[in-house]
């Protein structure tokens, strides 16, 4: 499940790789289509209590066509309640030229070339494509109190007050960001709404045992499109304010009650979910995974560089780490499918000393099955680089010594 | 650049570099002998601001243009080899060293995990009880703490062990949401000048409070992602 991370948090590759993602969204025309539809949703998905699900599904569908491009993109949000500066004030993570650029680039004189006050956005990897207000990079929308109060606020109908405050995160941006029709356009617009969705996520999480709590509201008598079981345009075809292919000839029927479990939907959050399973500990990698130097050393040494943790726990907490179908599979089950089937005549003619190229020792049928296995932590192993690092720092103390 | 002092034993510091490196860093490693040892090792006054520098025999430069952050996994300063000198001579010039080290450490400009000065989390002079009262002082909840006891023997066992980077807290692999902690943390970080530290936290009265600094985390116990808030946080690319 993909996690949607605090855009503070991404690593260069995960950057670039958005980065990448989305530029080629704009450039085959999907971010203009995504503009169009947003700029039909005023009364649809604006100033009632569908802003937050109507966004929802909207974020969804475009993360999704982000991850066609590159399975591995997550929607970042950007918590524009902070300034998001290095711990040095010295650069800003957001606007900084590997990721969603500067601000726009008023030196060269003259108003503002764009709507919202903006001027071209000439630094980043969006540079020409879109206009931003000339804003201090160092400086941020605030409405961290707002947002608190609605975030404390159990009613429904005080927390989608929110929609509020999200807005200043539009106009300090400005330009293309602030404008209905073009906003979705724009890399800010995605992270801004996917702050959005985020703190929706977490209202209900912070609120869902209190007594009474309904996470959306109304049931019934709200705006068409705003009520729990009111299916939501584009998607459901209707023509007002205009139809959007390919909905008008096969309609989707998506309502907010379908949008209140964002772990439904096949996302996480960090703050809220943690997602810690997408980056577990290397050790679960199967053998087959490994590299050269650690499948050719013995159990002995392979001991010593394991985790400190896997040291000391026995067999059965490193059962407890196996990926879910390697654990499964018990002795039992290894026993009917393995050896029991195999002819010993088939075993002998599988010597590794009579084996041709091309065939197989090991049966197929008694590796472990891995096309189901969740393989989405990190791959790459790091214990080579590690000895690498410590034969060098031994060498050196050698020479050091000897020196001496 | 990233500058990693620390022994070829310390196998978390390595892991740390090498996953720097991995996300885009640029770490290296240094003994801490090889400071003191074949190397220029300067501190140049001047105007009234100290300006650290080493060139090490390996041909590695340390100055504080290209170095961005300092990890400093030092357990002891490095003595220098005197030969068959007396052993007042081998003291005498220990404390000499000692001093000059803690005045380079303290020069530098970057960021600096474990710098050894002598209240700093690591430091000599730094105690959990003193941490504690630093810490209920500045508002963060602390274990209670009766004078005199022995404080690892008094404390709760259930215990929370955090990696501090920049005021955000990172759990172990095992215990990834601690974001409660989060302005507990922040507090934390604004005591110290320290850009990442190792804290626990002991249960008591139904809540985590602040029970002590780790002078050395375990890296590798911790979720990844601390690296990248890491990197970010020092702005080291």
């Amino acid at each position: 499940m993909g996690c949607r991370k605090n855009l503070k948090t991404l690593s260069v590759s995960e950057r670039t790789a958005f980065v990448n993602a989305f530029i080629t969204v704009m450039d085959n025309g999907i971010a203009d289509e995504y503009a169009n539809i947003h700029s039909g949703a005023g009364v649809h998905g604006h100033g009632g209590p569908a802003f937050v699900a109507w966004h929802r599904e909207y974020v969804r569908r475009f993360e999704l066509e982000l991850q066609a491009v590159d399975p591995n993109v997550n929607l970042p949000y950007w918590d524009w309640t902070e300034a998001n500066l290095n711990s040095a004030g010295t650069e800003s993570l957001i606007w900084r030229n590997d990721f969603l650029g500067g601000p726009g680039d008023d030196s060269g004189g003259g108003g503002p070339t764009g709507p919202g006050g903006g001027y071209p956005v000439t630094s980043g990897p969006f540079a020409g494509r879109f206009t931003r207000r000339p804003f201090n990079i160092f400086s941020f929308p605030g409405t961290g109190g707002t947002i608190s109060g609605h975030m404390a606020n159990p009613d429904f109908n005080g927390f989608r007050a929110i929609e509020g405050p999200h807005g200043s995160a539009h106009v300090f941006v400005g330009g293309h960001v602030v404008s209905f029709a073009t906003t979705a356009g724009t890399p800010d617009f995605w992270l801004i709404h996917c702050n959005v969705d985020r703190l929706w996520a977490e209202w209900i999480r912070n609120h869902e045992t209190s007594p009474g709590f309904e996470p959306y509201k109304p049931l019934i008598g709200g705006p068409t499109g705003h009520s729990l079981n009111d299916s939501m345009w584009p998607w459901n075809g209707t023509n007002v304010p205009f139809g959007v292919h390919p909905y008008v000839n096969s309609p989707e029927i998506v309502r907010p009650a379908d949008l209140l479990d964002h772990l439904t939907l096949g996302y996480q959050y960090d703050t809220i979910d943690g997602c810690a399973t997408t980056k577990l500990p290397k050790e679960r990698i199967p053998k087959e995974f490994l590299p050269k130097e650690l499948k050719e050393r013995g159990p002995k040494e392979f001991k010593e560089l394991l985790p400190k943790e896997l040291k000391e726990r026995g067999p059965k907490e490193t059962k407890e780490r196996l990926p879910k179908e390697l654990k499964e599979r018990g002795p039992k089950e290894f026993k009917e499918i393995g050896p029991k089937e195999i002819n010993p005549k088939e075993l002998v003619e599988r010597d590794p000393k009579n084996l041709q190229e091309g065939q197989v020792f090991i049966d197929p049928s008694l590796r472990p099955d891995l096309s189901g296995v969740d393989l989405s932590f990190e791959p790459d192993i790091t214990t080579a680089d590690v000895n690498s690092l410590r034969d060098n720092l031994l060498s050196r103390r050698a020479n050091l010594l000897r020196r001496r | 650049m990233i500058i990693v002092f620390c022994s070829p034993e310390d196998i978390d510091a390595l892991w740390l570099t090498s996953e720097i490196n991995r996300t885009g860093g640029n770490a290296k490693v240094v003994l801490p002998e090889e400071l003191i040892s074949g190397s220029d090792l300067r501190l140049d006054i001047m105007n009234g601001r100290a300006t650290p520098f080493a060139r090490l025999a390996s041909g590695l430069e340390l100055n504080v243009s290209d170095v961005r952050a300092l990890i400093v996994r030092m357990t002891e300063f490095p003595s220098p080899d005197l030969g068959k000198a007396s052993d007042q001579d081998v003291i005498f010039a220990n404390e000499e060293m000692r001093a000059a080290l803690v005045g380079w450490f303290a020069a530098w400009p970057c960021p600096v995990v474990g710098r050894p000065a002598p209240y700093c989390a690591f430091g000599e002079g730094s105690s959990d009880l003193r941490w504690r009262m630093w810490a209920a002082r500045s508002g963060v909840p602390a274990l209670d703490t009766q004078m005199g006891t022995d404080l690892t023997a008094s404390e709760p066992t259930d215990q929370l062990e955090l990696l501090v980077v920049g005021g955000v807290p990172f759990g172990k692999v095992d215990n990834t949401n601690v974001t409660a902690l989060t302005p507990a943390c922040r507090v934390l970080a604004s005591l110290q000048d320290a850009p990442m530290f190792g804290a626990r936290f002991a249960r008591q009265h139904d809540a985590y409070v602040f029970a002590g600094m780790i002078p050395f985390p375990a890296y590798r116990d911790y979720t990844q992602e601390f690296v990248t808030e890491f990197i970010s946080q020092t702005g080291v690319l």
